[in-house]
């Protein structure tokens, strides 16, 4: 489970990817190759799509940007479907390459980060009428299509689209997460040529990132839908068409003739190219190789320093490296569960003193500078992964103070009433040993905690023991890993679920324990175990304001229940939020224009359909 | 003769059969869940869990889960269905395996016709020129190729030849990666020949560069043996000229090891290069196999493993049948 994630389709990337766990740590041609042929013409009778026709072949639009022209973006994963819907539709190289072909309710703006509406004339709200609290406690929401909008072959995106998607989605005999979709009141469904209604059974702010990738019903209908669209893809609703995709090293998109989006700035219709590659290399070195000898316009690295200082070495010769905060966010994390004590007999961790001890030993500043060469600034709050604006940057109040932790340390010690010269406290450190950044974090962390007198021990694990029985059965003593931030209320309110003190594990995603009851009769039997060592009344408000931000969808009631929320994680010290990974785009800029690395799940191809060949 | 190779292949049905059985257990326990993935997501329900479970026969006894795709593996003509699906996505592991065949076979055999084609004549002439500097010049060229890492080599080359190659000349004369260009269908005959060679040549040569030492040196090493025998020496006597004796006499039996060598590489050839492969961005079964690995896709790793099983059992038994038509005194009891 490596690199995760994606943008027009929101449906999963609200669904299944909102806070994906990272790991940082996966003849004959033509048998190999899957070609469509372009969509007919249209055969329906339908309104023209209020855009202009379509350029097919290579001319310059006067005063405008050129068409026509091919780029070729190169990922280090292959997809293992093009359905985002399927099993393995949640990996982000599926959204990667969705970019160029989707269509659906909201997109992630490049620019601000923000959810914005697609194919829908605006996203629906209390204040502009698209949503409807009722007086029975359920949440209506009303979809307007725009009237522009039509599949590749000319066919309206209609309301009957989203009844359909909504259809498959809930399918019984289909393996696909329903999550959100579930809680629609299937007798409430209203659908009209251009709109489309919804009862949601309660109000959910989630709801702003389902029908992210719609479905055409006219080219799906009646197909195997779990088989047949694994090679292949229906009908285009966005820029570009699938065309082929030659296993193992590419895929080619081709201009959709009917796409309905014009350029607000130039007015020109969209896209500008002729057609965009996206190639699979997974060898970090070979994809930089590849890039350096233009093979390649657009790469999307792994983001480690040494690869970053490499391609910077590029920008004089026309290159353009974006190196932003990626959504990645690196955090430390106490264990309140039993089985911490297998790791360390001796584990502290239920007193707050020591959680704030670790918290101001711990310099933030240096970790950046060696890890990351002070690319980015060190993270104050988990909230800065999601929207900035929002963040409190709550642990701040724990600032770089060795005597500091010594002195918490030494209350410590008198209230466990423990004589900590004879019995000094311990800590054990585990992360992924197979992830050089964590390998340095360990390295750093011996000479922080032997510094305030702490005996430190790393015991690093392989990830896939790591993110395997450590992780579920709570096997740490103070771990290090990474979840990942999603633009929009929607991600920021999910991301809470996972310190819900009501949903241990294994049924719930509270790998920390904290506050969470005893655990029985679950299989394996590592999930069982006591309950959490620190269960007071902050965690009992926790509960409380997790379960209030889930049944509401009030901008300002839920604001503030994120903003208390995030102080009392800090003031508790249940975490420690450490950096954003970087995340780094290149592209010739001397060839390829219109591209802007984003850092969110909307990924490198998030306005695919604003690139234009500078070099026609 | 046909009672010989009867017994061979029983033998080696029971082989793979206990090939499929250990591999199986190994993927069992080696750690992480097939859906491990599916489960971190923080807003995954058990019942969402349990659907996939079904869908990929995971809420099966793993006795029967092997049993299952034992029974299924060996009905290979019912494509694409017979080996399951890849624990990644829906696609099936039998179509996923066929598509990544032609490109293994294409650089396996390319790097491994290289290597005999120059390897084991140059190890003959090696050992009929001993101890001279075209001996100890390819002696010393052969451990430095064989003791260099293939990725440092792979990279080596990509480096070299492919980016600086063309930084001073201007000229394109090889690909980074991938093994044709995305427009090579609109290629002529001409274009895609040259395009191919372009793409092949970086990681062929990879492989073939340590190929060749490897068979260089075992040629030299069997071609010495021989040459020091009684009955060449005989012949020397007879009076019969250096040609004769060397290759009517001494190459046969000098070749009896290198077969063996020769009939296992072949064998290997469906595994891939999976570090060249990765390198080079090349289409094969080495790439699948790796990537299967680390995603506890094990339906595609007891693929590969068994395809690359029955390789060997028939290239084990070529290669002792060949040993009969090499030497005559091999009798088949």
């Amino acid at each position: 489970m490596k690199h995760l994630w994606q943008r027009r389709s929101l449906t999963w990337l609200g669904l299944l990817l909102a806070f994906a766990l990272v790991v940082a740590a996966c003849g004959d041609d033509d048998a190999a190759t899957t070609t469509t042929a372009a969509p007919a013409a249209a055969t329906t009778t339908t309104a023209a799509p209020a855009t202009t026709a379509a350029p097919t072949t290579t001319e310059a639009a006067p005063e405008g940007k050129p068409y026509g022209g091919e780029a070729i973006f190169a990922n280090d994963q292959e997809p293992p479907t093009l359905n985002s819907y399927a099993p393995g539709g949640d990996n982000f190289i599926v959204s990667i390459v969705g970019q160029g072909y989707w269509t659906g309710v909201q997109e992630i703006d490049g620019f601000t980060l923000e959810i914005i509406p697609e194919v829908v004339t605006e996203l629906p709200t209390v204040a502009n009428g698209g949503i409807t609290l009722n007086a029975d406690g359920t949440e209506t929401i009303r979809y307007t299509i725009r009237d522009e909008a039509v599949w590749a072959d000319g066919v309206p995106i209609s309301g009957d689209d989203f009844e359909f998607t909504y259809n498959i989605i809930m399918d019984p005999d289909l393996p696909i997460t329903r999550t959100t979709y579930e809680d629609i009141d299937p007798d409430s469904i209203v659908v009209g040529p251009k709109t489309f209604e919804f009862t949601l059974t309660a109000p959910t702010v989630q709801a702003e990132l389902i029908f992210g990738a719609l479905i055409p019903k006219h080219d799906v209908e009646g197909s195997d839908f779990i088989n047949d669209w694994n090679d292949t893809m229906w009908v285009s609703g966005g820029p570009f068409m699938f065309d082929q995709w030659q296993k193992g090293e590419f895929i080619r998109l081709v201009r959709n003739p009917n796409y309905w989006k014009t350029d607000a700035v130039t007015g020109q219709q969209l896209p500008y190219l002729d057609s965009v590659i996206i190639r699979f290399i997974p060898e970090t070195a070979a994809l930089i190789n590849a890039f350096k000898a233009r093979e390649v316009d657009v790469i999307n690295p792994p983001p480690s320093i040494e690869t970053i200082e490499d391609l910077q070495t590029l920008e004089a010769e026309g290159a353009q490296i974006e190196v932003l905060s990626g959504p990645i966010w690196e955090h430390l994390n106490f264990q309140f569960g039993d089985n911490r004590f297998e790791r360390n007999p001796g584990s502290y961790n239920e007193f707050l003193e020591y959680r704030q001890a670790v918290a101001h030993l711990i310099d933030k500043q240096k970790i950046v500078d060696e890890i990351l060469k002070g690319q980015v600034e060190p993270l104050d709050s988990y909230v800065e992964a999601f929207s900035p604006t929002l963040s409190l940057g709550a642990w701040a109040q724990y600032d770089y103070d060795p005597d500091k932790a010594i002195a918490l340390l030494a209350d410590l010690c008198a209230r466990a009433d423990t004589d900590c010269d004879a019995n000094p406290v311990s800590t054990v450190f585990s992360t992924t040993s197979n992830n050089d950044a964590r390998v340095t974090l360990s390295q750093l962390f011996v000479g922080m905690f032997e510094a305030v007198g702490i005996v430190y021990t790393n015991e690093l694990e392989d990830s896939s023991v790591f993110f395997g029985e450590t992780l579920d059965f709570g096997g740490t003593d103070l771990g290090e890993f990474a979840w990942v931030g999603t633009p929009g209320l929607a991600g920021l309110v999910g991301i809470h679920d996972i310190f819900d003190p009501e949903a241990p594990p294994p049924d719930g995603q509270n790998f920390y324990r904290w506050g969470t009851p005893e655990v029985t009769g679950a299989d394996p039997e590592g999930y069982n175990q006591g309950a959490s060592s620190v269960i007071d009344e902050n965690t009992a408000r926790f509960a409380v304001i997790r379960d209030a931000m889930n049944a509401t969808v009030d901008e300002v009631e839920l604001i503030a229940l994120m903003n208390e929320a995030e102080q009392i994680l800090a003031d508790q010290v249940v975490i420690i939020p450490l950096y954003a990974r970087l995340d780094p785009g290149a592209v010739w800029a001397d060839e390829l224009g219109g591209f802007k690395h984003n850092p969110s799940q909307a990924g490198v191809t998030w306005n695919i359909e604003q690139w234009y060949r500078v070099d026609l | 003769m046909f009672q010989y190779v009867v017994r061979r292949l029983v033998y080696g049905l029971i082989t793979l059969l206990a090939l499929s059985i250990i591999t199986f257990t190994l993927l069992q326990n080696t750690g992480g869940d097939p859906l491990d993935r599916i489960k971190s997501n923080p807003r995954i329900t058990q019942q969402a869990v349990q659907e996939m479970a079904v869908f990929y026969g995971l809420d099966q006894p793993i006795t029967k889960q092997y049993l299952t795709w034992a029974g299924n593996f060996v009905q290979f003509w019912n494509y694409p269905t017979a080996w399951g699906r890849s624990f990644q996505g829906p696609q099936q592991v039998q179509a996923l395996v066929i598509n990544r065949l032609g490109g293994t076979a294409r650089l396996m055999f390319t790097a491994l016709g290289l290597a005999v084609l120059i390897g084991i004549p140059l190890g003959i002439y090696q050992a009929i020129k001993q101890y001279s500097f075209f001996d100890q010049a390819t002696t010393t060229f052969s451990f430095v190729t064989f003791s260099t890492p293939i990725f440092v080599l792979g990279l080596g080359l990509q480096i070299i030849l492919a980016l600086k190659l063309e930084q001073w000349t201007g000229v394109k004369f090889f690909y980074t990666s991938g093994m044709n260009s995305t427009s090579y269908a609109d290629f002529s005959l001409g274009e895609k020949i040259g395009d191919t060679l372009q793409h092949l040549a970086l990681p062929a040569a990879s492989i073939a560069l340590i190929s060749i030492a490897g068979y260089s040196r075992y040629q030299r090493a069997s071609m010495l043996e021989v040459l020091h025998s009684d009955y060449l020496r005989t012949a020397k006597a007879k009076g019969l000229s250096q040609r004769t004796v060397i290759v009517k006499h001494a190459l046969r039996n000098a070749l009896i090891p290198v077969i063996t060598l020769i009939s296992l590489d072949i064998a290997g050839v469906l595994g891939g290069a999976v570090i060249t492969e990765s390198i080079f961005a090349w289409p094969g079964m080495g790439r699948l196999y790796i990537q299967a690995i680390g995603q506890n896709d094990w339906p595609i790793v007891m693929a590969v493993v068994m395809l690359i099983g029955v390789m060997v059992v028939v290239m084990n038994l070529f290669a002792d049948l060949a040993y009969g038509w090499l030497d005559p005194r091999v009798r088949y009891d």
